[in-house]
């Protein structure tokens, strides 16, 4: 900086650039003003105006999550900060690297009720790593920088930095802010210089419950995404040569290829997944923790099996299931340290493993009940067929998501995106907005429902306004289908507040924003929509119109053990 | 009845801990916090269930280490720029 004085936007804006920070997702208002009005010469970081801070939210996380760098969103006091909740605790719950920045009244006001005045330390206090409220110009920078590195890891996770209005109208003494650390995908810093501890008798320990198994799965979760350790991964089930199987955030860290792969478990999960959980003598759960939509009735998961944990957070071992042998490290680290171990010993033969998983595959089931109506497993199954393989798919909440990840065969977790652990509907839209500013070369698909997209479908302004060329393919069903499914399977499908049968025209909203819109419901023109959707330069929406009953099976009905599937509404 | 005792920076961690105590069922009988060389020794007297006070203990040492990690971050900055 040359300016001989500097205001506190000023420094918020030249720390975000020391940060490497590219670009931002906010919201104007009156406390946050200083720094907008900063924006308005600002051309080393592009801020994207959306059209509702969860959207900033949201997209941020979008941003990170195919990236691996820090997502940033901005927003005034009150109302702003308040509006980014959802997405900050979506965030937290996937260890999300955000940093997030809110205008706050000014310091006299604090705790007066002012206009726009909300305590969002507090609110997010349990939806952070850590929040922080700025007192002074002085202490920006620091408290900037501390919230990147935080944000970064050894988790990641979101960070909220609230600083008063007058804190960033006030004007200091220009000097160099520092370069921090460029927006990496790995911890730096004090991660960076935080020596591994290697727990050389869980290791020996892991490396003996392997030798001796006759039937191991390995789960993996998103911390194959976190650490980048997607090669080191693939690298290891290639010399494990064993079955495995991930968790909806860790669907891609798998080679897509790999006939040992069994497809997501849980919930939703493929059969043989689930199957072989209940029948394997050991799990390896790589950078996963064990949530109940995983998991099913916790003391029935895995019985027979032996628990191997893999984890940079050592918080998460006997959380949900008791472990037999904690691995606590970066999950590419633990990998490489197996991998080095596990070469050096003699593997056993688990072809008969092998053998016995392919017998406990089934295809998924079908739910297709009413011929001539286009129904939402075809429009995936033709969308994931068509599909380029380096494709980013963002999906919103609900039976879409499910169906989705059931078919999903991504190349790399960073490329299919999704609410996993927060299941907050309106991601999908927003996310998909992030993931295409951080990835303009690529095509990228938001896959929505008719229940989320009505909750941020004003983004449609943001794609518009940027001419993103991102494609949104609409699963429209005229329900809130998941919870519809729950009702008709244990509500006695008594159907209370599930219908959507009033929605919108969503070709002539998509229309209004100035997007190129299309619908389809005849399954005969359901390839070539989708064809021409893949084959749109500009954004478009692709509204397919499904029939409204179809449900997402196999299912682990709530209570029940992850090998008791259903595989169709009871009779 | 557990005694949890933590070494905040942040004060505001007693508040967390209170209400993750709250979350986990169980009941925060005593609470002591006193600033110690520029950080806080803070005490905690609490009943639960077993498991319930297995998953508090593990939940406060996860808030402890992040309040040290982002207090370390700082320290780092502040000390070399």
């Amino acid at each position: 900086m040359s300016s001989q004085h500097t205001s506190g936007a000023q420094i918020v804006i030249d720390t975000l650039v020391a940060e490497g920070v590219e670009v931002a997702f906010g919201y104007p208002g009156g406390t946050i003003m200083p720094v907008h009005d900063a924006f308005f010469s600002e051309h080393r970081i592009r801020h994207v105006l959306v059209r509702h801070e969860q959207g900033a939210a949201f997209a941020a996380g979008g941003y990170a999550r195919t990236t691996g760098k820090v997502g940033v969103c901005i927003a005034t006091s009150g109302p702003g900060a308040t509006n980014l909740v959802t997405g900050i605790c979506d965030a937290m719950m996937d260890s999300v690297p955000v940093v997030a920045i809110t205008g706050q009244v000014r310091s006299p006001l604090m705790g007066t009720d002012g206009f726009q005045e909300a305590d969002v330390a507090a609110i997010t206090s349990t939806i952070t790593k850590r929040n922080i409220v700025v007192r002074d110009v002085e202490s920006i920078a620091l408290a900037l920088h501390a919230a990147f590195e935080l944000a970064r890891g050894p988790r990641p996770g979101p960070v909220l930095v609230d600083i008063p209005t007058d804190v960033l109208r006030t004007k200091i003494e220009a000097r160099t802010v520092g370069d921090g650390n460029a927006n990496g995908r790995r911890p730096k810093g004090a991660a960076a210089s935080e020596a591994w501890e290697l727990d050389e008798a869980a290791f020996e320990n892991a490396v003996e419950l392997i030798c001796a198994s006759k039937r191991p799965l390995v789960i993996v979760g998103g911390g194959a995404r976190i650490s980048n350790a997607v090669e080191s991964y693939r690298r290891f089930m290639r010399l494990l040569n064993a079955p495995h199987t991930s968790t909806i955030n860790g669907l891609g860290a798998a080679d897509p290829g790999d006939p040992n792969f069994l497809g997501m478990c849980g919930m939703h999960g493929w059969k043989a997944a689930n199957k072989a959980i209940g029948e394997c003598d050991l799990i390896l759960a790589m950078g996963m923790r064990f949530d109940d939509r995983v998991t099913g009735r916790t003391d029935r998961f895995a019985r027979q099996a032996k628990i191997i944990h893999a984890d940079i957070d050592a918080s998460e071992f006997n959380k949900i299931i008791p472990v037999d042998v904690a691995l606590q490290g970066d999950l590419d680290a633990v990998l490489r340290e197996l991998i080095a171990r596990l070469s050096e010993r003699t593997l056993p033969d688990f072809s008969a493993w092998r053998e016995r998983v392919r017998e406990l595959h089934a295809p998924l089931p079908t739910d297709r009940t009413e011929g001539g109506m286009l129904s939402a497993t075809d429009v995936l199954d033709a969308f994931f067929e068509l599909a380029p393989q380096n494709v980013v798919v963002t999906v919103d909440v609900g039976q879409h998501q499910m169906w989705a990840a059931q078919r999903a065969r991504p190349v790399h977790p960073r490329h299919f995106i999704s609410s996993s652990g927060l299941g907050a509907m309106g991601f999908g839209l927003p996310a998909g907005i992030g993931a295409q500013l951080a990835h303009p070369e690529k095509p990228v698909v938001a896959i929505v429902g008719d229940g989320g997209l009505q909750m941020t479908m004003n983004e449609f302004a943001t794609i518009r306004r940027h001419e993103l060329p991102l494609k949104v393919l609409l699963i429209d069903n005229r329900n809130l289908g998941m919870v519809r499914q729950w009702q008709q399977l244990f509500y006695e499908k008594r159907y209370s507040a599930t219908s959507l049968y009033d929605n919108p025209d969503f070709v002539a909203i998509a229309k209004a924003y100035g997007i190129e819109a299309t619908a389809v419901d005849d399954p005969a023109q359901l390839r070539p929509a989708i064809e021409a959707l893949l084959r749109s330069e500009r954004p478009m929406l692709l509204h397919a119109k499904c029939f409204p009953n179809e449900c997402v099976f196999p299912m682990i009905p709530a209570g029940a053990a992850i090998d008791e599937m259903i595989d169709g509404a009871p009779v | 009845m557990t005694t949890i005792s933590v070494e905040m920076s942040d004060a505001r961690l007693a508040a967390r801990i209170i209400n993750m105590a709250y979350r986990f069922n169980c009941r925060t009988h005593e609470v002591h916090v006193e600033p110690v060389a520029g950080s806080y020794a803070g005490r905690f007297v609490i009943a639960g269930e077993p498991e319930a006070m297995r998953r508090l203990v593990m939940a406060v040492e996860k808030v402890v280490r992040d309040d040290r990690w982002m207090d370390a971050a700082a320290e780092r900055k502040a000390a070399y720029g």
